[in-house]
């Protein structure tokens, strides 16, 4: 379980310490890999920009994305993971504060796994992320692991 | 003259012998003489005795009287010596003399005698020679019928009188013997009336005579002879019978044959005597008369006639009609005004054909019923052949139609004439180049009076180009091409200025020739509104662009703040609600009770404010996004969001009752909505309810279905009806009854949405019911 790492996009410092309590609070121990904005979100995954020395090979086992985001917005991110041969398989998870029919509905249309909204009172936050770890890191079962391809 | 000296010679001999014998024979003679003598004297007949001389030797009384001679005249005289004989009988005489010398008798001859007193008598003669040889005497017995000579002659004469008569009268006379069947007499006539002569008739016989008769007329002829055959000679026996015979060449002709049947003495028919006459002309003339009554009495017009003192002798049965009355009796024998009610016209008419006059002309007059009537009168005066007046004839014809479309038509006419003139349009009639006909506004438009324009040629009124214009355009109509009926042409008035017409041009028939119809409107108004109204929808077209463009761009800010609220107003309430919650986990025992109640009452606010914002943001998804129109079941809907507040909520005991089958059209996720809403409310407000009960159900409204939710919750006060649909109206205070105040503001725009209404009744402590329709 320790090797699975969770990639959280997330800009809200509140919102990400937020959920990093909650998961800490849920004994959800797995490295936690923060991007505060979506360019670095998709730095990390492609191994580019500031993470350009990461080892490639490992892929967060769930990607916790917010919508709105700075820069590169959450939808453009996941269109782009989907795209891409390398991190097309990765689950996705929407964690976002809008409850607007066309975030769920573009969100799913681009292949996004699961749509989460947070709730304002934290302790339902922290049963959401609660279950959510467990389901993601526990119970489901990932893709196999794609190798990138050698460019 | 040998015969006579021989005649002198024998009586000189005669005289001689007579002498010597008288002696002898003298007593007897006288005996006999006597008796004899009385005897002879007595017949009417003359008696004479001669020798075969011829001379006389007795005669009787009677002799006497026949020739006025007396005895003694004559005996020993011959009837030469006498001079009794005309000379044309003396061959006879002769002959008579020669028989008698041959011993024979003659006669009874008839002939001739001289009396003494010159006349001539006619007689009968008879001789008989007596005794033989020298002895022969003659003697001769004589009868005068000088009576019925003349009664001969006199019916000769008579039957060619008579016969003279037939021979030229013009009808033709025939007379058929029943005893041979054949024609006895014809008349010389037929060959006039039948074309065969008498002799021809007669040859033909009676037989083929019949066959000439027509066939329809044949049985009635027959018929008629029949019966007067069985009638006696003391009948009437003769009888007029009109039939039609064939003439040799000219057809059928009509006769009236005057029969009559001869009887002999024991009443046995023994001839049929006819009478023809042509009666052809006088039959073509009944026939003809007999027409034209029909004519007459059957005529549509209505005809009548009067004697000279008015008074009516004839109506026939239009006339009859047209007045009114019932029957004929009603007018004839009655005076003209009868008819004529007490119209004053009228009682001049008939006095001017009293006069002699005759009338002609229309009038207005009443039916006998009081109808109004117009009509048209004809009348005059039939005279007789000597040229006197003998009755009036009037002919009616009923004109009330006509009238009423003369009427009718004359005041269409003003109408149309009054329309014309009236009109905002010229109105012109051109025949040639001409204008026949212009109004007033026609002329006026122009610059004209309308005295300048009529007669005048349109070249004159028009600047030549325009003329040429209009003259191609009336070229290309000629021709046959399409030329539209109206069409727009610059003109020019009198004064050289210039303005913008519309033609509306068509062929019409005028006074019976051709010409052209000419409406002119005069569009220079029209044409700048026209290009007002172009210029004005551009610039609203322009305006709506403008619009439209601000209208997306605000709707555009709209959607941006709505996705912007939903994201970024709730991040900061979830960082108070999650620190407000960390502050009471990790430092639980550094905080008081107050403390721990002041956080608690932090988080609930940002709870609370998260809802609000899920609710507003609820709302105004309803009002925007596109609507659709489909079939929605409301009753089942209404069960699955029961469902699930049953399962949302097991605890409490609420009875559902959902009138099922109500299908709606609208727009399926905002109706879910709306029914979320309502019946959420009603879960909500019968919360402290024991036995809760939820309705849904509709009434029919006028036509038109009402849904409604019903509840038997805490209800509201109706004062405060008109709050309850205002976002963030609430009549319950959140200790109370949660909730943000939103829902029934969501509902009822949703409900307008769909272009229907929603109203709620209710009472405190009674319950509510929301009524909406789509």
């Amino acid at each position: 379980m320790n090797n699975k790492t969770i990639l959280l996009v997330e800009d809200n410092p509140d919102d990400e310490a937020l959920t990093l309590r909650a998961l800490k609070k849920n004994n959800i121990l797995n490295e936690v890999m923060v991007a505060h904005d979506g360019v670095e979100a998709l730095d990390y995954l492609f191994a580019t920009g500031s993470h350009a020395d990461r080892d490639r090979d490992v892929m967060p086992e769930v990607i916790l994305l917010d919508l709105k985001l700075p820069k590169v917005d959450g939808l453009e991110v996941l269109r782009r993971v989907r795209t891409d041969e390398r991190t097309r398989l990765l689950p996705i998870v929407i964690l976002t504060s809008s409850k607007e029919e066309r975030d769920m509905i573009e969100s799913y249309s681009l292949g996004a796994n699961s749509y989460i909204r947070k709730p304002v009172d934290f302790v339902q936050f922290g049963e959401a992320v609660q279950q959510l770890g467990l389901y993601w890191l526990v119970l489901n079962v990932a893709p196999p692991r794609v190798r990138a391809a050698q460019t | 003259m040998a015969g006579k000296s021989k005649v002198a010679l024998d009586k000189s001999y005669l005289r001689a012998s007579y002498a010597s014998e008288r002696k002898q024979a003298e007593g007897a003679l006288r005996e006999l003489e006597g008796k004899l003598k009385q005897r002879l004297e007595c017949l009417p007949d003359a008696i004479y005795i001669n020798d075969l001389n011829g001379t006389f030797l007795y005669g009787n009384k009677a002799a006497e009287r026949m020739t006025g001679y007396s005895r003694e005249e004559l005996i020993g005289k011959s009837f030469l010596e006498a001079g009794l004989l005309p000379p044309e009988y003396l061959s006879k005489a002769a002959r008579v003399q020669e028989l008698n010398a041959a011993g024979k008798p003659t006669g009874p001859d008839e002939i001739e005698l001289i009396r003494k007193d010159g006349r001539r008598v006619f007689i009968e003669i008879s001789t008989y020679p007596i005794g033989e040889g020298d002895n022969a005497e003659v003697m001769g017995i004589a009868r005068d019928i000088t009576g019925r000579k003349q009664m001969e002659e006199e019916l000769c004469e008579s039957e060619e009188k008579f016969r003279s008569v037939l021979d030229n009268s013009l009808d033709m006379v025939y007379r058929l013997s029943l005893e041979t069947g054949r024609y006895d007499y014809v008349s010389p006539s037929s060959r006039k009336l039948l074309g065969y002569s008498p002799e021809e008739f007669i040859a033909l016989g009676s037989e083929h005579a019949t066959s000439l008769i027509h066939p329809d007329d044949i049985d009635r002829l027959l018929e008629n002879v029949i019966a007067l055959m069985a009638r006696t000679k003391q009948d009437d026996t003769a009888s007029i019978v009109e039939y039609r015979i064939k003439h040799k060449e000219l057809g059928y002709r009509w006769m009236a044959d005057n029969i009559s049947v001869m009887h002999d003495d024991s009443n046995v028919p023994v001839a049929v005597v006819g009478n023809l006459r042509d009666i052809t002309e006088q039959k073509t003339a009944e026939e003809e008369l007999r027409i034209k009554e029909n004519a007459l009495e059957h005529s549509l017009n209505a005809i009548a006639m009067s004697d000279m003192e008015g008074n009516i002798t004839y109506v026939n049965n239009a006339c009859v009609e047209m007045w009114g009355n019932n029957n004929k009796e009603e007018l004839l024998g009655k005076p003209y005004w009868v008819m004529l009610q007490s119209n004053d016209v009228l009682k001049d008419i008939v006095g001017a054909m009293m006069q002699d006059q005759s009338w002609d002309g229309e009038l207005a007059a009443k039916r006998k019923d009081g109808k109004e009537l117009h009509i048209h009168v004809l009348s005059g005066v039939v005279k007789d052949s000597s040229g006197n007046p003998i009755q009036t004839i009037s002919a009616f014809i009923d004109i009330t139609e006509r009238k009423e479309a003369e009427q009718t038509l004359r005041e269409s006419e003003e109408k149309f004439r009054n329309l014309v003139e009236e009109m905002n349009d010229g109105y012109c009639v051109l025949q040639g180049s001409r204008a026949v006909f212009a109004n007033t506004r026609s002329a006026e438009m122009f610059g004209y009076t309308v005295e300048e324009v009529m007669g005048k040629p349109v070249q004159e009124l028009l600047p030549p180009e325009i003329v040429s214009e209009l003259w191609e355009m009336r070229a290309r109509r000629q021709r046959g091409d399409a030329v539209p009926e109206q069409y727009e042409v610059a003109m020019v008035r009198k004064d050289g200025t210039s303005f913008t017409t519309e033609l509306g041009i068509r062929i019409i028939e005028y006074s019976g020739k051709p010409a052209l119809s000419v409406v002119i409107r005069d569009v220079t108004e029209r044409k700048r509104a026209e290009e007002e109204v172009r210029r004005l929808n551009e610039e609203l077209e322009q305006r709506v662009i403008e619009r439209t463009t601000q209208l997306q761009a605000v709707n555009q800010e709209l959607e941006a703040f709505a996705y912007s609220v939903s994201h970024d107003l709730r991040a900061p309430l979830r960082s108070i609600d999650g620190f407000s919650q960390i502050l009471l986990e990790d430092y639980i025992d550094t905080l008081d009770d107050e403390g721990k109640d002041y956080l608690q009452r932090v988080r609930s606010a940002s709870q609370r404010m998260g809802e609000l914002i899920d609710d507003l943001l609820g709302l105004s998804r309803v009002t925007r996004g596109e609507m659709l129109h489909e079939a929605v079941d409301l009753s089942a809907m209404a069960q699955m969001i029961s469902t699930q507040l049953q399962q949302t909520h097991p605890e409490r005991q609420v009875e559902f009752i959902i009138t099922p089958g109500q299908v709606a059209s609208g727009d399926a996720r905002l109706l879910r909505a709306a029914l979320e809403n309502l019946l959420a409310n009603a879960w909500k407000f019968t919360g402290n309810r024991a036995s809760a009960k939820i309705e849904f159900g509709c009434v029919d409204d006028n036509g038109q279905t009402v849904y409604f939710v019903r509840d038997n919750g805490v209800g509201f006060d109706m004062t405060y009806v008109n709050k309850l649909f205002g976002a963030f109206q609430r009549l319950h205070s959140p200790s109370e009854f949660e909730g943000t105040g939103i829902g029934l503001a969501t509902v009822q725009r949703i409900i307008h949405r769909h272009g229907g209404d929603i109203w709620a009744e209710g009472a405190v402590g009674q319950g509510a019911t929301f009524y909406f329709k789509l």
